[in-house]
């Protein structure tokens, strides 16, 4: 007897129901609210394996097992290069990423219909089978990172403002001197008064000041915006 | 030289998902919007996502965000709403009108009703060689890849396991990278389960309580120093590229130019316009829709832009009052159900990095 | 690098190749993609030296937003490269580091 069912890593309350969507069986159910995880009814599944092309978590898998055999058949979503080729022999990944086997690619459908999902069909052990997660997409630089002595304690200055290059150090001694109202900081550090119209660095410099004055950002006052918002060259307003 | 000046009925700021659908439902109700947005072509965020989008078929799940932004142009399109591109509002002024830079001219607006609908602007995260090059925010290193094409680098660092960071992570695999490590200050992930579980599933490893220390590099970066926070260790990863994803925060100029009236909500990202249920702002015919209002999800964008399409058109005396009642109701229960999940704590990049100071 | 072939966007389809010339040396790029772009899959990351600590700087927001990645073109000082279109026979100058 053969047996076709899926498996869905779907765990979490979040606003999706492709699934239930494109089911032609209605196996799939979320229902309302949309944010309900995925209930499945095996008994109307046919095993056309359109939920798992279609799911943007990536998260379901098809199983096709037969009972005496010791091998089974995981169907699992794919969206790397190169596709692998039928018959080619593939390192089977688990839920963590971790090789837990070699299985045969059987098949590989990239169809239009699969909207760039490519279902690869990996024949594996029963053994690993439902762990089956993941083919290897590539070797890749895993080199472990390399312990550092000593790093903790130095304190290395750096800039809080990229277009005005302020330093960070600059800051804290102007507010130390007593500017912490930000306007009057910005005059005095330049900070935000740069080309890029204080996009990045005056977030910066209103946390700063929310560390040295223990309000929070919000009460600190908003943002000013002057026209305008990116930087007009003279010569192009009078071409 | 002179200045011209245009008039129009009702200019859309922003062809994002929000910006098009405000626009779509405007013309719905014969209204001719003309829409600015500052970039090569319109969709917004939504051009450089390759992932399949949540949500429900009314807002295009299971598509690639892409496709869902080409869609909206389509429609606009098919409908013969004028989208001006390369267009630059780059000034609001209190008496209404708009200053446009596009690249041959300078020129003003004039509009009775404005739809702002500008997005959000990633948040920063400074350290020591944050200024190197090779150290990117995340929308720029999509940009690179997904828009142009070009690969940011062999071997990343991730800051921040936000959605946005888990996303940008996965489609620089995808793009041809490897990604090295994602630091998170937080003790948990912050993005939702299975765009994490991608990433694990490819033995991608998330570090949880790490903190960014610096970056080291001579002409550009070479390495990051990663402290466990937990055993004060610390780790250097040899990479070409740190990509930085904590947070968004709205793009609120130009309606602080206007003089719209602010609030802030940590939640939605810091500062964000205030506007009613009906996204009218403080200022008499200014909307906002999209992420300017709080930054949350596309599929929220678009119903907000219909929101912010029904009220201006319902001031230019386009609509009847209770016909608009009618179509408003839809989409605020629509809203209910996609928002039914903000109360819990998933998928949030904003309050993390707000907690966390944005230097070290 | 250019990404050639994509697992979801395919085959780069971007308009005729042409020739630039940075700091002199001919390299190639697309028409009309941003010259940041084309400046980075050439392999340049410091785009521009600093005023105050003369020190290396590249893109880093890729939509005209953050000016770190102004550059010389054609004899134009600081032009933002990720908001300017290459051309055939553009010349841009670079730090040479
Ligand atoms: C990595 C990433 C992944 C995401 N994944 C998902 C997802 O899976 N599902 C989901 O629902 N949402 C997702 N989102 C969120 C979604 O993309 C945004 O919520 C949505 O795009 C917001 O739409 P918007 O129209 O408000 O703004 P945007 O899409 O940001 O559009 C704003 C537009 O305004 C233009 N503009 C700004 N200022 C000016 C100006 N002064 N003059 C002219 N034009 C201007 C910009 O060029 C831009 O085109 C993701 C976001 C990111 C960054
Ligand atoms: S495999 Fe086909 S029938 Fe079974 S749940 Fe998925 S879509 Fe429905
Ligand atoms: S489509 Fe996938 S991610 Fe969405 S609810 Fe269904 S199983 Fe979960
Ligand atoms: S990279 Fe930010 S302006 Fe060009």
């Amino acid at each position: 007897m053969k047996r076709k069912y899926i498996l869905i890593d779907c765990f979490q309350d979040i606003p999706c129901n492709p699934c239930e969507e494109i089911c032609p069986h209605k196996a799939i159910e979320v229902g309302s609210p949309i944010t309900r995880t995925p209930r499945y009814y095996e008994e109307r599944c046919d095993g056309c394996a359109k939920c798992v092309a279609v799911c943007p978590g990536l998260c379901i898998y098809l199983v096709e097992e037969e009972e005496g055999s010791d091998k089974m058949t995981i169907t699992l979503p794919y969206e790397f290069l190169p596709l692998p080729r039928k018959g080619e022999l593939a390192s089977v990944l688990d839920y963590n990423g971790r090789e837990v086997g070699q299985g045969i690619v059987k098949r590989v459908k990239n169809t239009k219909s699969e909207n760039g999902t490519a279902l690869i069909s990996v024949e594996v052990s029963r053994a690993i089978g439902l762990a089956a997660r993941n083919i290897l997409i590539r070797k890749t630089d895993d080199s472990e990172p390399e312990l550092v002595e000593g790093e903790r304690e130095s304190f290395t200055d750096f800039q809080i403002c990229r277009c005005e290059e302020v330093l960070l150090s600059e800051l804290r001694t102007l507010a130390k001197m007593g500017i912490v109202f930000a306007p009057n900081l910005r005059r005095f550090s330049r900070v935000g008064l740069g080309l890029c119209q204080g996009k990045a660095c005056s977030e910066l410099m209103f946390s700063e000041l929310s560390n040295i004055t223990g309000m929070t950002v919000g009460e600190l006052g908003h943002p000013k915006a002057r026209p305008p918002v990116r930087p007009i060259k003279l010569r192009e307003l009078f071409g | 030289m002179s200045y011209t000046c245009e008039e129009r009925d009702l200019v859309v700021i922003g062809a994002g998902p929000a910006g098009l659908c405000a626009a779509l439902e405007a013309v719905s109700h014969k209204c001719d919007p003309l829409v600015l947005d500052e970039n090569h072509r319109g969709g917004g965020q939504l051009l450089k996502q390759v992932h399949k989008f949540f949500g429900s078929h009314h807002h295009g799940a299971g598509k690639r965000g892409f496709q869902i932004g080409e869609e909206l142009v389509e429609k606009c399109e098919e409908k013969q709403v004028e989208i001006r591109l390369n267009s630059l509002a780059a000034a609001f002024f209190q008496d209404g009108s708009i200053l446009v830079r596009d690249p041959k001219k300078i020129y003003l607006l004039k509009s009775k009703a404005t739809i702002i609908a500008t997005g959000a602007v990633e948040k920063p995260l400074a350290f020591p060689g944050w200024t190197l090059p090779g150290v990117m925010g995340a929308g720029g290193a999509q940009t690179l890849m997904n828009v142009h094409r070009v690969l940011p680098g062999r071997r990343i660092a991730m800051v921040g396991s936000g959605n946005v960071g888990l996303i940008v992570a996965y489609q620089l695999v995808q793009a041809g990278a490897s990604i090295a490590c994602i630091i998170e200050v937080d003790d948990k992930v912050k993005g939702y389960q299975v765009h994490r579980d991608k990433l694990r599933k490819l033995g991608i490893k998330i570090l949880l309580r790490h903190r960014v220390v610096r970056a080291e590099g001579d002409d550009c970066v070479r390495a990051v120093l990663v402290e466990d926070m937990q055993t004060g260790r610390v780790f250097r990863y040899k990479v070409d590229g740190i990509c930085l994803a904590v947070g968004m925060s709205p793009l609120v100029e130009l309606p602080l130019m206007r003089g719209c009236e602010l609030e802030y909500n940590l939640r939605l990202g810091g500062w964000v316009v205030r506007h009613d249920e009906n996204m009218r702002t403080s200022c008499p015919n200014v909307y906002v829709a999209g992420d300017v209002s709080g930054v949350e999800e596309a599929s929220i964008a678009m119903e907000e832009g219909r929101l912010a399409g029904i009220s201006a058109c319902v001031d230019l005396g386009l609509i009847a009052k209770g016909k608009a009642q009618n179509k408003r109701k839809e989409i605020l229960e629509r809203l209910r159900e996609l928002r039914a999940i903000s109360g819990k704590e998933v998928g949030e990049d904003q309050r993390s990095s707000e907690e966390r100071n944005l230097t070290v | 690098m250019y990404i050639y072939e994509h697992p979801i966007l395919g085959k780069i389809n971007k308009s005729p190749k042409v020739t630039i010339y940075i700091n002199g040396r001919p390299h190639e790029g697309y028409l009309g993609e941003p010259v940041a772009s084309a400046l980075w899959a050439a392999g340049v990351r410091a785009y521009k030296l600093t005023k105050r600590f003369h020190e290396p700087r590249g893109p880093f927001c890729f939509i005209g937003r953050c000016t770190d990645c102004e550059v010389e073109i054609d004899g134009i000082p600081r032009v933002k490269a990720c908001v300017t279109p290459v051309k055939e026979g553009m010349s841009i100058r670079v730090p040479d580091l």
